[in-house]
């Protein structure tokens, strides 16, 4: 298991590296020139050329790649153009942020979502189920932009249960979780939903009602664990999607978080910044994944062979055989 | 008085394409200790009986419309929900066809047998429990140093070998075997049943096997019923099925099976195909196959008895019933 872990953990070396480049290239091709727009359009031509040079910006395409390369791997992630801190620093500002928004989000849709989906699948075609599923859909389908601003006008401006913007302390972060966290809810209800349908169907869970089990202890005993598998990809997935930062509602809610910093970044042609942090929400997604498919192996034993190397598989062998002709004699 | 006493039972699946007669008034005994095999075709509602008895009809679509099941003096019909699930496993306990699909793939082996110890042996330990699971694991033949496996890291007659050690776990009256070694390779196959009927031979354990394999029957079973179309066809001892063979249905099963001590180049199987469920004949179900079949077959053959013991549902023999009464089952 630890070896499969080390050995993912390398895997991320080549991605990240592909990461870099492809961000850098994508920046390199982009019109706009950071220069100008740190400068200002009033700032003569002579005094751009002269910043341009200061920020390595007339260097040919790869010596400023591997420049940034070097940087890299020194810890240096560069200067932010606008701030002049280091964006190391800056991402390690913003993100404590970001990670505390997308656990809640996570948290909230999945203690949420995932019983709902249950009762759903467990009640399927009964009232129960058609409303759920039909809020569902309505959420799913609502944009988060449209979904935060009606939370704002309603919970902010009409009602004045929380504050409409801002992040200064936990009531803060209650709409914003709510909004993104209903559209998780729904998504992760939806998965639950089919995913134990198909399972509460198989002969195994007939097999636990003819050992004269309790209904409830199918669906929790029996049921729930089989069917978490697509759920858990899905709670990863998102996780890993919102750890990049919710770049909407933070802008929305006026929230300091990544999603935010990259929006601004992105509009003032601040390299360093946009690299910086594609570079780490790159890295972060990876490793939220690699954590998911840890996951799996503790839910289902079967994926856990998988990862068991072929070494410890042959040593198994010569028992599995002993047993089989144990078994048989 | 008869262990398992089945009488008239009715059981239909109501899907939108129509209603599914899967079992259609069914009277059924078995004695204490006794083996009885189930035989007939797919979709003759064999496995719907069984499932019947157990109060496991997926509901909806299928629905009970009548009948008795009487075990121990009980209609299981009548049985609230909740002793149900105590005679589930405790009292009846079931063999299911498919050993692949039929244990929980994340649970290990051994959890799964003292799942069963614990539900109907109250008060006892779950330290106990596990060692009554190894005990039924050796019982069955599987070394108990393998019980904290997974049911994957198993070959499919080590897995049927769980579930028998699964059924057997809280000493049941009855045992419903269904189709338990169709999913098994040959070899395998005999082992299972060797193993099966040992275990009875030891535990005084009825059986209802329920299988399309009249081999298996010969091999295991006291009594026989041949099912077709949802109805019983012949009932009677081994040797009433096997040498008194009445029902053309059950020559015709007979015919269809290759022997050795004839020299055969094809064999004889039935013509046409099963009865639709959702659109069964009027009278005999088996009448549009049937190589006897003549005009009085239109209307529902009576269930006679035509020599002690030995049932048979055909036009044929009506004038040879000895005891009619009581055994009328038409509507």
């Amino acid at each position: 298991m630890y070896k499969y872990i080390i050995k993912r953990l390398i895997y991320l070396i080549p991605v990240l590296l592909c990461v870099t480049l492809l961000i850098f290239t994508m920046l390199y091709i982009t019109p706009g020139d950071p220069a100008r727009m740190i400068l200002g359009n009033d700032a003569s031509d002579e005094a751009v050329e002269q910043y341009r040079e200061e920020l390595g910006l007339n260097d040919p395409f790869w010596t400023r790649y591997f420049r940034y390369l070097v940087g890299i791997l020194h810890g240096d992630l560069g200067t932010s153009y606008t701030t002049k801190m280091p964006v190391a620093k800056e991402i390690a500002e913003r993100f404590p942020t970001t990670f505390v928004m997308a656990l809640l989000v996570t948290i909230f849709g999945t203690l949420v979502g995932v019983p709902l989906g249950i009762i759903s699948a467990i009640k399927q075609n009964h009232a129960v189920d058609y409303l759920a599923t039909t809020v569902g859909l309505i959420f799913v389908s609502m944009p988060s932009f449209w979904l935060g601003l009606m939370m704002i006008v309603l919970f902010g401006v009409k009602l004045k249960w929380f504050p409409t913007s801002g992040w200064y302390g936990p009531q803060y972060a209650v709409l914003p979780a709510v909004t993104v966290g209903l559209t998780g809810i729904a998504s992760r209800m939806r998965m639950t939903r089919s995913s134990m349908l198909e399972v509460i169907r198989s002969d195994y869970i007939r097999t636990a009602r003819a050992k004269g089990q309790t209904e409830f202890k199918i669906i929790t005993g029996h049921a729930l664990q089989n069917a978490l598998l697509p759920v858990v990809t899905q709670i990863g997935m998102a996780f890993g999607t919102n750890m990049g930062g919710m770049i909407i509602t933070e802008q929305i809610f006026a929230i300091p978080g990544l999603g935010k910093m990259m929006t601004d970044a992105v509009n003032q042609r601040n390299h360093p910044v946009v690299q910086g942090g594609v570079l780490w929400i790159a890295f972060a997604t990876s490793i939220v994944n690699l954590i998911v498919d840890v996951l799996y192996a503790y839910i289902d034993p079967r994926l856990k062979a998988q990862y068991v190397s072929n070494k410890k598989k042959k040593a198994q062998a010569p028992k599995e055989a002993k047993a089989e002709g144990g078994a048989a004699a | 008085m008869a262990l398992l006493d089945i009488k008239n039972l009715t059981i239909y699946y109501e899907t939108e394409d129509g209603v599914v007669k899967a079992v259609n008034g069914i009277d059924l005994q078995l004695e204490k200790g006794e083996s009885l095999g189930l035989v007939g075709e797919t979709g003759a509602g064999k496995t719907t009986t069984a499932l019947g008895i157990l109060g496991l009809i997926p509901n909806p679509p299928g629905k009970v419309k009548g009948g008795e099941i009487w075990f121990d003096g009980q209609d299981l019909l009548k049985t609230p929900e909740k002793e149900m699930r105590a005679i589930r496993g405790g009292k009846i306990s079931m063999v299911f066809q498919d050993p692949m699909t039929a244990l929980n793939p994340v649970h290990k082996v051994v959890d799964q047998i003292a799942e069963m110890v614990l539900l109907h042996n109250e008060g006892i330990s779950k330290a106990d429990a596990q060692v009554r699971a190894l005990q039924m694991l050796e019982m069955v033949g599987i070394p108990a140093d393998r019980a904290n496996e997974y049911p994957h890291q198993f070959s499919g007659g080590m897995k049927q070998r769980v579930i028998i050690a699964i059924a057997l776990a809280c000493n049941p009256e009855m045992i419903i075997a269904d189709e338990p070694t169709t999913a098994l390779d040959v070899t395998i196959q005999a082992q299972v049943l060797d193993m099966i009927r040992g275990l009875r031979e030891r535990l005084g354990t009825s059986l209802l096997m329920i299988t399309h394999d009249l081999g298996v029957v010969a091999e295991i079973c006291d009594k026989v019923a041949v099912i077709y179309g949802g109805e019983i066809m012949e009932y009677g001892t081994l040797e009433h099925i096997y040498n008194e063979t009445a029902h053309p249905y059950t020559k015709g099963l007979f015919g269809s099976l290759p022997r050795l001590d004839l020299d055969v180049d094809r064999l004889t199987p039935i013509q046409g195909l099963t009865p639709d469920p959702t659109n069964l004949p009027a009278g005999c179900p088996f009448g549009p196959r049937c190589p006897q079949h003549t005009e009085a077959c239109d209307v529902k053959p009576p269930y006679n008895e035509i020599s002690p013991g030995h049932f048979v549902r055909c036009m044929l023999f009506n004038d040879q019933a000895i005891n009619t009464a009581g055994k009328e089952s038409e509507e």
